[in-house]
């Protein structure tokens, strides 16, 4: 009798269906989202990369195995299942890129927008947030050889090591951490050269909306102020020969002081250790210790200029705050920066930011000479 | 009163004493051996006047031994009194009986048996030869390293080639006839003083509880005793080496050796011991363990490996990595059919090949596994009834499941992997976890005669029979303490 | 059920311990103390937390050795009388029932919102429910031997997943410390207390143990396992996310899993691994509690082993399904905290003064 019982509660379980099953060949597997203005009044156009299975297996590696839909509408749950009028169901747990358009974060709030990506349990938090200036929707249609360009993008920002033009990788649970915190951020900015697509400096984010963009040269100030460069070349003139100083590594201390009246003092200093990679100059001798010495003193006074330039930008012109100070601020003064926090940018942009490189050439690769010594 | 009566029948009936005529006996026996054409009898008279009648059964005897036993009667030619004739017998092995059922008894054991006119007690040649075949390799267990004989078909070989490893006064044997006819001849073998006693008495006690007489291999007792017929796991381990039983009983286990069957049981077994397999004890400690752990991932994989397959694809699309998504998508596109059916279809493919191989005769069952297993599977492939990945999976399962030590613990996990699969199909990963739970629940609760069958001891201990998964290096330990594998 | 043929020893008795407390509260509570203090200390809540109930952990066992009793449930009626006493125990009964049903309600919760979107919840709770019953069938001795391993396992999982999320992590996240004094230390410390309920488990256990030697050292292990786990979590989860976003999120822990990948591995996403070490120690607090319900309730009633797991499997789904929503579980926990307290924070003492003196005068 028992074993009857149990015999039928399994079959009515087996019975009464797989209520979750889905087909992986009918799902539209999506890897890069891109957010732009919408057409015609509506306020959003979201183009999807997803991928097509049926073009990878027939024999076609050089074609790209992805096709864009582009669906307009005023929220984003109601564009993806508007999309399940055209095609299959959008399945975006694969999702690895997301682009935004400036025009459309001038316009709305960066959060609203991206509201129900982090609300939705099958978005990951991971997927990388790039800024575009012209249509995102076209940029998702370039491919590389093949590759789609949400992979070319994931895979282009991994080469953090190699530049240190390159801005620092945003995830989309970085920015909704950044915006409940109420601070400004940047983004990384894509843009597309000569047909390609090409990580080009970052745009700033402030009170959730889009400022203004900083230039490659910019972000590598950034990297220097702030410590995030993981490595790179940085190249200089002078006298009137070109240099390249490979950095090997990077330390970062900071500072954070408070004088009476309110003002924040941030003493900021950079240890460079590095290679000098290239020379230029006829005269080079690498193996004369004073030869080194003035080099490094060159670029220590280079980068110097160049940072503290960046910085008088940052306080005068964009006066936002997308280093991190206030987090320091936060740590070294938690009950002032409570009362603070609403208008840091504004207090950032007084507070006296002062920095020092310390630049130091370990080696300077196989050929330290260029004439005879 | 009726209680007298009744004794004195059963008495009767079970032992007819033997007359000193030769006929009346002759009238007892024969009836009882009527239509057998391989009972030879012969009536000899000796010289002086004696009539003497033997019997037996031709091919179980010992032809040369009889020989023997007619020259040696027929040499007297004085007339032959009883002590004459057992000083003359006393070269071969006798016993003297007095009933008419144990004389038949031993011709149905293969022994001769002689009357002789004028004698109250009849005479028990015993003659009796098996016919065995010689001793050769075990064909179902087969290690790199290490002994490699194995049992054969004959009980008291069996216990020889034990007692040849284990020379210790201590060892035990203890015969029993089993069955309600008491056809089965087993044996029991322990060590007296290391064995559990509560296991040994469960042992006598269930061995004693078999009723049927169909025993032809150790398998059927194995499950006419064990603790859970309903359990898809065994729970007796059985084994075709020697050496896995001497070693089994150092360590206080019990061993039942049933006749006619090259597989000895072992009792209790759990888990790890029936995970083990000899040679990682005769090979070095860092290699054996590791190839446990392949083993015990084994296990992990022939259970799971498709349903995970099936739940990832069916279900959590999002849990595939990027790239495995896309290629499982794109090889999946022009198959018919959801994840299970397909995996169903190639499992009982394997399955079938498997079994057809059995049966086969030797030349042809390579062939048939070749062909089978790389044609089929191409073909399905190509005509897209199955993917690709997943004739990949049930081939990586089906050769997991082989790398159990008894083949009849591979055969439950066979069992399980359908089970899990269907589990997968319905819930996705949370069936899994919900089978998994029943199954570790199931093992935990499983019994074999008293002791538990999956221990927490299972990673590893220090006492060198427990360890499952690393086996640490055997340390000469001190005297009286168990060492060696389990 | 009350198999008491089988003693377990006491490294299977911390073992039981760890298990039962690990349950919901991994995923839930960085969440809780990030809305309780906003500020990141929510840490040294914890610690303190750990602190008090070492303390208290103690203070039971002084008591424990000075009285002894084989179970907490004859204890409330040695020291209550009979109808108090039997007034108690339903209490506890209840309380028992009540982290039973609200582990499955968690459980089911998770399962719909992560796992099986469309499956109806019943059917996840009832299979759930009847896995859990085939195992408390079993008894104590059945539980004492899978629980180790469960453990081992879960903390090597755990181990491996929280070291590869360090990545994630931003020391800067956690400053400053006790930035703004202790008062959000104290506000939080409440909606960390929730987490550690399973440590009650050590009043129940002195029938079944062997040995009655390593009662401080059994809980304290079966303690501290849970607790460093759950300090981990909330360090590793609010050093990546901070507090504010922390407060917002509903699963903090498996968000964390979620926000990076590892590349170049077959399992690029972790979070399936972390699903399924929940569900498992989801499974073992509901056994946990079960059971020892179960041995309540069969010592009350008398009723034969399958009539009180039917009641009991009744009970507890039809109170994991009722909560229409959120809010109604987080009301109906804080029943159940105080329920806690009351009956293993405060109960015990009374209980030990009742009892003493009682014995002394039964001796005299």
């Amino acid at each position: 009798m028992k074993k009857k019982v149990a015999v039928a509660l399994l079959t009515l379980v087996l019975l009464s269906g797989c209520w979750d099953s889905t087909n992986i060949e009918e799902l539209n597997m999506a890897i890069g989202f891109a957010v732009d203005k919408g057409d015609q009044g509506n306020k959003l156009k979201v183009s999807m990369q997803v991928l097509v299975p049926q073009k990878i297996s027939q024999e076609s590696n050089i074609k790209d195995p992805t096709k864009i839909i582009e669906t307009n509408g005023d929220s984003v749950h109601q564009i993806f299942r508007t999309t399940a009028l055209k095609s299959h169901r959008i399945f975006a747990q694969q999702l690895r890129v997301l682009l935004f358009s400036e025009e459309l974060i001038n316009e709305n709030d960066f959060d609203l927008v991206i509201n129900q990506f982090i609300r939705d349990n099958e978005t990951r938090r991971g997927g990388l947030v790039f800024m575009t200036s012209k249509n995102p929707g076209d940029m998702l249609k370039i491919n590389d050889d093949g590759q789609p360009a949400s992979t070319t993008l994931y895979d282009l920002s991994e080469n953090r090591k190699s530049t240190i033009l390159m801005f620092k990788t945003v995830s989309l649970g970085d920015i909704s951490s950044a915006m409940q915190n109420n601070v400004s951020f940047a983004i990384p900015k894509v843009s597309v050269d000569q047909g390609k697509l090409m990580l080009d400096g970052a745009s700033i984010i402030k009170n959730k909306r889009f400022l203004t963009n900083i230039s490659p040269l910019a972000v590598q100030s950034y990297n220097l102020l702030t410590g995030d460069g993981l490595g790179g070349v940085i190249e200089f003139e002078y006298e009137h020969s070109s240099y390249s100083f490979e950095i090997f590594k990077l330390k970062h201390h900071i500072k954070t002081n408070k004088s009476a009246s309110g003002k924040y003092q941030f003493d900021v200093s950079v240890e460079l250790d590095g290679r000098l990679s290239e020379d230029w100059n006829e005269r080079e001798n690498a193996f004369n210790e004073k030869y080194l010495r003035e080099i490094e003193g060159v670029v220590k006074r280079r980068l110097e200029t160049s940072v503290k330039d960046f910085i008088g930008e940052l306080q005068h012109e964009i006066k936002a705050d997308i280093c991190g100070f206030y987090q320091k601020a936060s740590i070294a003064y938690p009950k002032d920066f409570r009362k603070e926090a609403k208008h840091w940018d504004e207090i950032f942009s007084e507070s006296d930011i002062r920095y020092k490189a310390n630049v130091k050439i370990r080696d300077f690769g196989t050929k330290g000479a260029t004439q005879s010594l | 009163m009726l209680r007298k009566s009744y004794l004195r029948r059963v008495i009767i009936l079970n032992q007819t004493p033997l007359k000193e005529h030769l006929y009346d006996n002759l009238s007892v026996i024969l009836p009882q051996l009527k239509e057998m054409d391989d009972l030879v009898h012969e009536k000899k008279t000796l010289p002086h006047g004696q009539v003497v009648y033997y019997l037996y059964i031709k091919e179980m005897n010992e032809k040369m031994e009889i020989q023997t036993f007619l020259k040696l009667l027929l040499q007297d030619h004085t007339s032959l009194t009883k002590e004459k004739l057992e000083s003359n017998l006393s070269m071969m092995t006798t016993r003297s009986v007095k009933t008419s059922e144990e004389l038949v008894d031993a011709i149905f054991e293969g022994h001769c048996v002689v009357l002789i006119n004028g004698f109250q007690h009849a005479y028990i040649l015993e003659t009796h030869g098996t016919k065995k075949r010689s001793l050769g390799d075990s064909t179902s267990e087969t290690v790199v390293r290490g002994p490699k004989v194995g049992f054969i078909e004959d009980l008291n070989t069996n216990l020889a080639l034990v007692r040849q490893r284990l020379k210790n006064p201590d060892l035990k044997t203890g015969n029993m006839k089993i069955g309600e006819k008491k056809y089965t001849q087993v044996t029991i073998m322990y060590i007296d003083g290391i064995v559990e006693t509560s296991v040994l008495k469960e042992v006598k006690k269930r061995l004693k509880q078999v009723t049927i007489d169909d025993i032809q291999d150790s398998g059927v007792l194995e499950e006419l005793i064990e603790d859970n017929v309903y359990s898809p796991f065994p729970q007796i381990q059985n084994t075709e080496r020697p050496d896995k039983v001497a070693s089994a009983l150092n360590n206080g286990r019990v061993a039942i050796f049933v006749d006619h069957s090259p597989f000895v049981l072992i009792v209790p077994a759990s888990l790890a011991t029936i995970m083990q397999s000899p040679d990682d004890y005769y090979e070095r400690w860092i290699a054996a363990s590791l190839i446990r752990m392949l083993r015990f991932t084994s296990i992990f994989l022939t259970l799971f490996l498709s349903a995970i397959y099936i739940a990832l694809v069916s279900f959590h699309q999002g849990l595939l990595p990027t790239t495995l998504a896309i290629s499982i998508s794109s090889t999946r596109e022009n198959v018919p059919f959801p994840p299970i059916v397909e995996a169903l279809i190639m499992e009982m493919t394997i399955e079938l090949l498997r079994e057809a191989g059995l049966r086969l005769p030797n030349p042809l069952g390579q062939t048939i596994g070749l062909v089978g297993g790389v044609v089929i599977g191409q073909a399905a492939v190509q005509a897209h009834i199955v993917s690709s990945i997943m004739v990949i999976i049930v081939s990586v399962m089906a050769l997991a499941s082989f790398t159990v030590p008894q083949y009849g613990m591979g055969m439950s996990f066979r069992v399980l992997r359908f089970v899990s699969m269907f589990a997968a199909a319905t819930f996705g990963l949370y069936g899994i976890v919900l089978f998994m739970l029943v199954l570790l629940t199931h093992l935990t609760r499983q019994k074999s005669f008293g002791t538990p069958y999956f221990s927490p001891d299972f990673v590893f201990s220090y006492k060198n029979e427990d360890n499952s998964i690393i086996r640490l290096p055997l340390k000469n330990q001190q005297k009286g303490e168990r060492d060696g594998q389990s | 059920m009350v198999n008491h043929k089988e003693s377990i020893s006491s490294y299977q008795a911390s073992a039981i311990i760890a298990n039962t407390t690990l349950g919901a509260s991994m995923m839930i509570l960085p969440r809780a103390m990030a809305q309780a203090a906003a500020t990141p200390d929510g840490w040294i809540a914890l610690l303190l937390m750990s602190v008090i109930y070492i303390v208290f952990i103690f203070a039971n066992v002084l008591m424990m050795k000075k009285v002894p009793f084989s179970s907490y449930y004859d204890y409330t009626n040695e020291g209550l009388g009979k109808w108090i006493g039997a007034l108690v125990n339903l209490l506890i009964i209840i309380y028992f029932l009540g982290v039973a049903s609200y582990e499955v309600r968690a459980m089911s919760e998770m399962v719909k919102f992560f796992l099986l979107q469309n499956t109806p919840v019943a059917m996840t709770m009832i299979s759930f429910i009847l896995v859990g019953f085939y195992l408390v069938i079993g008894g104590i001795g059945d539980l004492a031997r899978l629980f180790p391993f469960i453990l081992i396992v879960t903390l090597i999982i755990l181990f491996v997943a929280y070291g590869l999320s360090v990545q994630e992590f931003k020391l800067d996240n956690l400053r400053p410390v006790l930035g703004e004094g202790f008062s959000p230390v104290f506000k939080s410390l409440n909606a960390s207390a929730i987490s550690f309920v399973g440590i009650e488990m050590m009043l129940f256990m002195p029938a079944y143990l062997n040995t009655q030697k390593h009662t401080f050292a059994y809980g304290t292990v079966g303690f501290l396992i849970p607790a460093i786990i759950y300090i981990f979590t909330y360090i590793l989860v609010v050093g990546a996310f901070t507090v504010k976003e922390t407060a917002t999120l509903t699963w903090p822990t498996i968000a964390l899993f979620q926000s990076f990948d590892i590349q170049g591995i077959f399992i690029e996403r972790i979070d399936s691994f972390l699903l399924i070490v929940w569900l498992i120690q989801l499974y073992t607090s509901f056994v946990g509690y079960t059971f020892f319900a179960a041995i309540g309730v069969s010592k009350l009633t008398k009723f034969p082993k399958k009539v009180v797991l039917v009641l009991m499997g009744i009970v507890i789904y039809f109170a994991a399904i009722f909560p229409k929503d959120v809010d109604t579980v987080r009301n109906y926990l804080t029943y159940v905290n105080n329920l806690f307290f009351l009956l293993f924070g405060i109960l015990p003492f009374l209980l030990f003064i009742i009892v003493f003196f009682k014995r002394r005068r039964n001796t005299t």
